[in-house]
């Protein structure tokens, strides 16, 4: 598999990661009490 | 008899499937009826795991499991590309639009997408704008619905011998009676179920090549170059492990978006937001649903060219020109009846549960958003009437999917991209510009529209070269402008700052 064929499946996986360090790092505000 | 002892074990776990799915359905029937807020958006108060595994349910549909699987036959490894788009909106997705939309449309009281813009906005043109949204939803549903159906009925045909309308009728009336039952309920319960069903069916496919021919080594051997022919007859070669060598980046790019950008914009998908409990639970569910969709988008997006490692040259001759059959191929190739029904069962839950959620979408639409606003009904008359409006919605379904038109998976996809040119730029404006205005909103919204409707009949299919660039691409940018360009030039008519406040939650000093 060539490298940009591969950083596809790279990518996916590290941006969930990415993502849920981002939301642990975030205040989540929906208006709730 | 022959018939039961060939097939049972796969009967067998459909039945269990569907009897989860109808039981929930009517397990929620009595709270579902409480009223119009428990019946549309459950009463705001569905725990983020739930509503994680619904949002990824709702989104893909069988057109992931059969259809995108398959195109990988066609296109190599690198259809994979398509997942990453879809991976990056579920997060756009959640990260800027669920929280403030949870936050924005318990301030307004709002239970639909349409009454949404009207509550927000709050201009002359507000019933213009949710009558306008109502009546997008309605038709393009319609060929969503009968898209869906179409593939599962066509599934139980070829797996279980199932003669076509009849599979349609199964499939479109046991969703509409768990559906009707149980309401907003059902559907999240259900569709949690079904997202855990297609997250390890996913896992399970993508390991059936791998197990046929002895090891990942071994796949990954026979598919770094092969002898099989694309749809043109030239060989592949190495093509299925290179970028971009069996199609282009463009085309990619275009369903990579028209698909993706659905998470931005359909109701089906924002709706879910309405209906998260509290704050942790949103936060989980902004963690959980893009690792849910990237795993399953990792395992399937690329196994139709893993396919290919288990094929004959003649079998790939037929298969590449009809990739839709690559996965019941692959599954009947593989001759294991448990692991084919489960697969199968996963299958029917990718489809029942993006059919149960527009069902739903659709009924609101229709009562909540034209009928109710021109006509007021007493609140006791307006899930009932819904509860009727699905079920009459389904007869027209079912006899839309009886007999397809041609091109109803071309017209399903254009769909998705109507939602998204349309309403994606009054959904990010009301969210995010207290500027945004109403007129803006309408005006967007009819842009989106017309431009998805004039670049593919006009342009796209007539001009050389434009034929790979999806109509979601410029319908997209030009509703944007509109949107910005309205605005600016409407300044006067932005709703009151006491109104914006109460939007927002600004808390008075």
């Amino acid at each position: 598999m060539d490298f940009m064929t591969a950083l596809a499946y790279w990518a996916i996986a590290i941006l969930s990661i990415v993502n849920g360090i981002v939301v642990l790092m975030m205040k989540v505000d929906i208006g709730d009490k | 008899m022959e018939y039961l002892a060939k097939n049972g074990i796969i009967l067998g776990w459909i039945f269990v499937y569907i009897a989860i799915c109808l039981y929930i359905g009517y397990f929620f029937k009595k709270k579902a009826a409480e009223g119009q807020n428990a019946f549309y958006i459950a009463k705001r108060e569905i725990p983020g795991w739930v509503i994680s595994l619904a949002f990824f349910s709702t989104f893909i549909s069988t057109n992931t499991y059969i259809g995108q699987a398959g195109k990988a036959f066609q296109a190599g490894l690198c259809w994979a590309w398509v997942g990453l788009f879809w991976t990056v909106f579920c997060m756009f997705s959640w990260l800027l639009l669920g929280p403030r939309m949870r936050k924005q449309t318990a301030n307004l009281d709002s239970v639909t997408i349409p009454d949404y813009f009207d509550y927000r906005y709050k201009s002359s043109l507000s019933k213009a704008i949710r009558t306008l949204a109502a009546i997008v939803i309605i038709f393009a549903t319609l060929w969503y619905m009968a898209g869906i159906a179409k593939g599962c009925a066509h599934l139980l045909q070829s797996v279980l011998h199932i003669p076509y309308v009849w599979g349609a009728f199964l499939l479109i009336f046991i969703t509409c009676a768990y559906t009707v039952w149980g309401g907003m309920y059902g559907v999240l319960w259900t569709d949690a179920i079904q997202g855990l069903m297609m997250f390890f069916v996913a896992i399970i496919l993508v390991m059936l090549p791998a197990i046929y021919v002895g090891g990942w080594d071994v796949l990954m051997h026979n598919i770094s170059y092969v002898t099989h022919v694309t749809k043109k007859g030239v060989p592949m070669e190495n093509g299925l492990v290179t970028f971009c060598s069996l199609v282009s980046f463009m085309y990619i790019l275009g369903i990579g978006l028209a698909v993706g950008m659905k998470q931005i914009a359909e109701p089906r998908c924002l709706i879910r937001f309405y209906s998260v409990d509290n704050a942790k639970s949103m936060k989980f569910a902004m963690i959980a649903t893009p690792i849910f969709l990237g795993i399953s988008l990792i395992c399937v997006m690329g196994l139709g060219a893993l396919v290919h490692g288990m094929t004959t040259e003649n079998e790939a001759a037929y298969l590449v020109k009809h990739t839709d059959q690559v996965i019941g191929f692959m599954l009947a190739k593989f001759g294991n009846p448990w692991l084919s029904g489960i697969c199968l069962a996963g299958l029917f839950a990718a489809g029942m549960s993006s059919l149960a959620s527009v069902m739903l979408i659709v009924g609101t639409a229709v009562i909540g958003d034209i009928w109710n606003l021109y006509k007021p009904m007493p609140p006791a008359q307006i899930v009932t009437r819904t509860k009727w409006t699905i079920f009459i919605y389904c007869i027209i379904v079912f006899l839309i999917t009886a007999k397809p038109p041609t091109g109803i998976v071309e017209l399903t996809a254009f769909a998705g991209a109507v939602f998204a040119a349309s309403f994606f730029p009054a959904i990010f404006g009301g969210l995010y510009l207290r500027w945004g205005t109403g007129h803006a909103a309408f005006w967007s919204m009819l842009t989106g529209i017309a431009s998805c409707i004039i670049w593919r009949e006009v342009f796209r299919f007539n001009i050389a070269g434009l034929k790979d660039i999806h109509e979601i691409i410029p319908s997209f940018i030009l509703s944007l402008c509109v949107y910005f360009v309205v605005s600016k030039m409407t300044a006067d008519k932005v709703p009151k700052k006491e109104h914006l406040d109460m939007v927002f939650g600004v808390k008075e000093a």
